[in-house]
């Protein structure tokens, strides 16, 4: 608590009033969209996903600074490629006969690659570091205006059409007798899900933003019973997860993106332990008295 | 006085792998309205498949499905689909009600661009709740519920859009005595009283005489059989012998004559 009167009242920590600022916002798409991905058990689409943004990102670098095209920044970037894979799994979902997780690895896998060749092909010294692994010091204002209007439109839509984005995940095949697209509600979860991911890049970088769409919903499935309950704890958790990692790593020096995830791990984990704890004492009770 | 013929199917095969060896093979049946149809037959047989094909989520290979004189998939609202329950996501957090409600998104009513539910959805969800009297577990997780409750909800969620025809993946498996009763009074009733055609798979053949007017034996194709000489011998035939591969039970059909 401290330390969040701290960041508001100095005012030279205003870029770490952004960051607390960027994660908070975006935890509301995170606790929605996260809920979704759990439930749908889509994490590794997610991940896909949010890898390939890597490519995204050093293409738009390479191609600001080769033909000296100053709007089309890395965020632009990042965006494009997201809502591309997004677009490229659904499609290959619904009408490739690919085995799904093949196609999941490539689109993983080519996206970092290109991104590391562009960045190595653009002029001057960029470190991949910073979009790999997130730095809280990149966080600007309008960084943070376009996260939060992002994020309000992706739980405006998820508010919307909750109805059916739940229902299509519950029982896809009985929707589509009813003359349901489930695809189109697919593909909806799939560009909200394209569109979270770029929201906390800054954050927490592209390698463990997989971690912010998961955990939070995962511990949160464990302690509610319907969806409604899950995707609010997620926000809150999501939030929690965001002010004391920053918290961690203002006071301790540490870097701010993996002081997130491993709190949230932390908490994941031990949720996990928490909620199967009467299971673990019966199989090893169990296992003793066969030993007998 | 010619009778409303609700579903045909004409020379219909299907095979899950392209060139494989078909799992359902030159089917042809019609199913007339107000009908009560029971599909039977060993596992692996094709019973689930000539559901989905009915229900329109797979297309047939070969032949022609017609459901109300046009192709499955175009009438999908006025059929009542219950998948058997075990193909349910287990921690899935959605409750009794909302599984229920979900038989009425659909691409016709006005709400459904957003699927919001009115108070009178929410109103037909209490009523086909009390009709397998599970009204008490409304605000339960589905999750929760056991194998026979979960069928009983998934059964709510086929009547609540009140549909022409009711389409039931073994709808009394897993349930008590007791309720396998009042589901049987249940379907009577829909098809006494609401003149509702039922197509439905079962392996509990104590249940399948009492209400059916069609029982159709599948194992791949199809052979004719008339109801009336449906006793424990012919059915352990059907399941046993490897000359008779579907067969179907019929009134209608008893003057062909085509029992050996």
């Amino acid at each position: 608590m401290n330390f969040l009167v701290e960041v508001f009242s100095d005012p030279t920590l205003v870029f770490l009033k952004y960051s607390l600022l960027a994660g908070i916002f975006s935890s509301f798409a995170f606790g929605i969209t996260g809920s979704y991905i759990v439930v749908k058990r889509i994490s590794y689409m997610a991940g896909a996903i949010s890898h390939s943004v890597l490519g995204g990102i050093g293409f738009a670098l390479f191609i600001s600074a080769k033909f000296n095209i100053p709007w089309i920044t890395p965020y632009s970037g990042a965006v494009a490629a997201s809502i591309f894979s997004a677009v490229l799994i659904w499609f290959a979902e619904k009408y490739s006969k690919e085995r799904l997780d093949s196609l999941l690895g490539a689109v993983w896998a080519t996206g970092m690659a290109g991104g590391i060749i562009f960045i190595a092909l653009t002029p001057g010294y960029i470190d991949p570091m910073s979009y790999l692994f997130g730095n809280i010091l990149m966080v600007t204002k309008t960084d943070l205006i376009v996260i939060a209007l992002f994020s309000s439109l992706i739980c405006f839509t998820a508010f919307l059409f909750q109805n059916k984005l739940i229902a299509a995940s519950f029982d896809e095949e009985f929707l589509k007798i009813r003359g349901v697209r489930t695809d189109i509600y697919n593909l909806m979860l799939l560009i909200m899900t394209a569109l979270t991911i770029v929201l906390m890049i800054r954050i927490v970088g592209i390698i463990m933003i997989i971690a912010m769409l998961t955990l939070p919903p995962a511990s949160a499935s464990r302690l509610s019973k319907n969806f409604f309950s899950m995707s609010i704890l997620s926000i809150v958790l999501s939030a929690f997860f965001v002010i004391s990692g920053i918290g961690i790593s203002f006071k301790y020096d540490l870097p701010g993106g993996p002081a997130i995830i491993l709190t949230a791990g932390v908490f994941y984990f031990s949720i996990l332990f928490l909620t199967s704890k009467n299971f673990i004492i019966q199989y090893l009770g169990n296992l003793f008295k066969n030993k007998d | 006085m010619k009778k409303d013929q609700i579903i045909k199917f004409k020379d219909v095969s299907y095979s899950y792998l392209p060139n494989s060896t078909p799992i359902l093979e030159n089917i042809n049946f019609e199913i007339f309205k107000k009908e009560i149809v029971c599909i039977v037959g060993p596992n692996g047989g094709g019973k689930t498949t000539l559901l989905k094909l009915i229900s329109g989520i797979l297309k047939p290979d070969k032949g022609k499905i017609e459901i109300f004189g046009s192709s499955p998939g175009e009438n999908g609202e006025k059929i009542g689909y219950m998948p058997q329950s075990v193909h349910y996501d287990n921690s899935f957090p959605i409750s009794v009600k909302n599984v229920v409600l979900m038989g009425i998104l659909g691409k016709k009513n006005l709400t459904s661009i957003f699927g919001w539910y009115s108070k009178n959805d929410k109103i037909k969800c209490k009523k086909a709740l009390a009709k397998v009297k599970m009204e008490n577990l409304i605000e339960k997780p589905f999750y929760a519920l056991s194998g026979g409750q979960k069928q009983r909800v998934l059964i709510a969620r086929a009547l609540i859009s009140d549909p022409e025809i009711l389409v039931l993946d073994e709808p009394t498996a897993n349930v008590d005595y007791e309720t396998e009763d009042n589901f049987i009074s249940l379907l009577k009733d829909l098809n006494e009283k609401k003149n509702k055609t039922i197509v439905m798979v079962s392996h509990d053949m104590g249940f399948v005489s009492e209400i059916v007017t069609s029982v159709f034996c599948i194992n791949k194709t199809l052979v004719i059989h008339p109801t009336n000489k449906l006793s424990g011998k012919t059915i352990q035939e059907t399941y046993n012998s490897s000359s008779i591969q579907l067969i179907r039970h019929d009134h209608r059909c008893s003057d062909k004559g085509h029992i050996r």
